[in-house]
């Protein structure tokens, strides 16, 4: 399990560096359309074979990474703000505020969230904006719930009629208070939301309606190798390895903060 | 239990209120108007053809109108024409239905099946070997991306081996197959969907299998059943298997949403004629009754599997109802 874990942190610390870094590793030639070297297998020059058009698949792959990262990573702390924020806010006042806000928890809960997201795209228009907005913006139900239920037992201790007592306002008493010490379980959510919203955003720019080219993110650099799959194997086989493997490490490090929280 | 019944039946109707009016408001996102948004697929569409289209939609009367107005429509299951072709939406999905409805069936047994059956594997041989490779295969396949797989499966069995077919329902030479042949034939095609469809299934349940059942071999009653002499295998099927299968219940109406967001997924990839690859066409052209009334139909499904889920419960575990 620890040795899981380590793993899991190991490739999500490198993904990020890699992401990060991506600009200063590739020069102007890395990428760039290449008719001398078409669908080459994965050799000493190209580490992960050519596409179509001649480019460098690890170089495209390079540049993926920092775009998914970044509509993974804004979707999540959009939806975590999103559910700290309503959640703490119906948990505190309750009565009116808790029924209104938790009945439209509810009524989000009940739309396919994969059916509200496209329908969405489909008015909005697919770009990189949009995509980060529509994931944060659907998937925040989970998060809402726990801190509810958190501020809901928080709100009775001591330490917030001391600090109501001395004269606190509600903002500072829910988000000085009351939040800090209900975001374990929202770091464990939001850990699993990564894992998700990477799927999401992958799965969008596979069928074409999420990141559009020729900016390239893991989804569609899959869906480029699609035309070509039994040619050159190695354009699905690489974007794909880096989205499972993504996930499968949020998803490790999450399911273990979960259980060290619990326990 | 009628009671309890009447009030959750009670209770869906705000929440239908709700599902409609978010779906409604969806729409409306658009800049400027539905309107505008068909007009940019043909741009000599005159301002007079615009207006009327405004009109056919109600798109001039106030919000709150147009929503009473679309709302008394949806409960006659009228959601209208196809932008694109005129045809009733609803006869669209009708015919789409049938085809989605009977894969998330095929899937569901298989997720059940082999789900169920690696769960009660991994319980009993609890820390083996094997229980540490299924826990970890289950991580794994709840983390694989099913579009990636399909690909991926497709490249191997359909491109390289030759052994399946990779896209549609029906091979070119249907109509002149025999019974026989036809069934053989649509089953051979459905063996990729079905498999990649139930991937992200079998790993839920048979890691929820595992842990329920494994709380349950730690009760009291388990113990006593053991300590009158029981044999293992009936402690096991008889005892412990019967209550840890209670909450695998209720999953089968949690997954409705699950199947039919997955369903646009591998429906576009295999090519099937199905919910998931009708919503994915109409997403891209932007045919908005189609997508609204899939999206209000796919909402209703999953409440509907919600208050399913919660019905078989109370009547499997009767204690539910007292609260």
């Amino acid at each position: 399990m620890k040795r899981d874990c380590l793993l899991a942190v190991g490739w999500l610390a490198a993904l990020s560096a890699a992401a990060v870094l991506a600009p200063f590793l590739l020069t102007n030639k890395s990428g760039a359309v290449d008719f001398s070297h078409l669908l080459e297998a994965p050799s000493r020059f190209h580490w992960f074979g050519t596409d179509a058009l001649g480019r460098d698949l690890f170089a495209r792959i390079l540049v993926a990474t920092s775009i998914s990262l970044t509509v993974a990573w804004v979707a999540v702390i959009l939806s975590v703000f999103l559910g700290v924020v309503i959640g703490a806010v119906a948990g505190y006042f309750g009565g009116g505020w808790d029924r209104s806000l938790m009945a439209f928890v509810n009524i989000m809960l009940c739309f396919p969230v994969f059916f509200l997201i496209l329908s969405v795209i489909a008015v909005l228009g697919p770009n990189i904006f949009n995509v980060m907005v529509i994931i944060g913006a659907t998937s925040w139900m989970g998060t809402a719930r726990l801190v509810r239920a958190e501020v809901l037992s928080l709100k009775e201790r001591e330490f917030v009629l001391a600090a109501r007592a001395l004269g606190a306002s509600h903002a500072r008493i829910i988000f000085r208070h009351l939040v800090p010490n209900a975001m374990g379980p929202v770091i464990v959510n939001a850990v699993l939301g990564l894992a998700a919203a990477v799927l999401v955003e992958s799965g969008l720019s596979f069928l074409g309606i999420g990141v559009q080219p020729p900016t390239p993110s893991w989804g569609n650099l899959l869906s480029d190798g699609k035309g070509v799959l039994g040619v050159a194997w190695w354009l699905t086989f690489f974007p794909g390895v880096m989205i499972f493997l993504t996930i499968l490490s949020a998803n490790t490090l999450g399911e273990a903060l979960q259980s060290k929280n619990d326990s | 239990m009628p009671i309890y019944f009447l009030k959750r039946v009670l209770g869906l109707i705000p929440l239908f209120i709700g599902i409609t009016f978010i779906s409604f408001l969806v729409i409306h996102l658009a800049p400027g108007s539905p309107v505008d948004a068909k007009g940019e697929f043909n741009p000599k569409m005159t301002l007079q053809a615009r207006e009327k289209l405004r009109e056919l939609y109600g798109l001039d009367r106030p919000l709150l109108e147009q929503y009473g107005q679309w709302t008394k429509k949806i409960i006659r299951f009228d959601f209208g024409n196809s932008f694109v072709d005129g045809e009733k939406v609803t006869s669209k999905i009708g015919k789409a239905v049938p085809v989605t409805l009977s894969i998330s069936v095929l899937t569901l047994l298989c997720v059940l099946a082999a789900g169920i059956g690696l769960g009660v594997f991994g319980a009993v041989h609890e820390g083996s070997r094997t229980d540490r490779w299924l826990t970890f295969l289950a991580l794994a396949g709840f983390s694989v991306p099913t579009f990636w797989i399909s690909l991926l499966l497709m490249n191997a069995f359909g491109v390289q081996l030759r052994l399946l077919p990779v896209s549609g329902l029906y091979s070119v030479n249907f109509d002149d197959l025999n019974a026989w042949e036809k069934a053989v034939d649509i089953a051979r095609h459905l063996v990729l969907p079905v498999a990649v469809a139930s991937i992200t299934g079998v790993a839920g349940i048979s890691r929820y299998m595992r842990n329920s059942l494994l709380n349950e071999l730690k009760q009291d009653y388990v113990r006593t059943a053991r300590a009158k002499g029981l044999p293992e295998k009936r402690v096991l099927y008889h005892h412990a298997l019967k209550n840890a299968l209670l909450p695998i219940v209720t999953i089968l109406g949690l997954s409705v949403p699950g199947l039919l967001g997955g369903s646009v997924i591998f429906e576009s990839i295999f090519s099937i004629p199905g919910m998931g690859r009708l919503f994915f066409n109409s997403v891209f052209a932007r045919d908005y009754p189609v997508i609204m009334g899939i999206l209000v139909l796919g909402a209703f499904l999953t409440l509907l599997g919600n208050l399913l889920a919660d019905l078989t419960y109370s009547v499997v575990d009767p204690r539910i109802r007292l609260k």
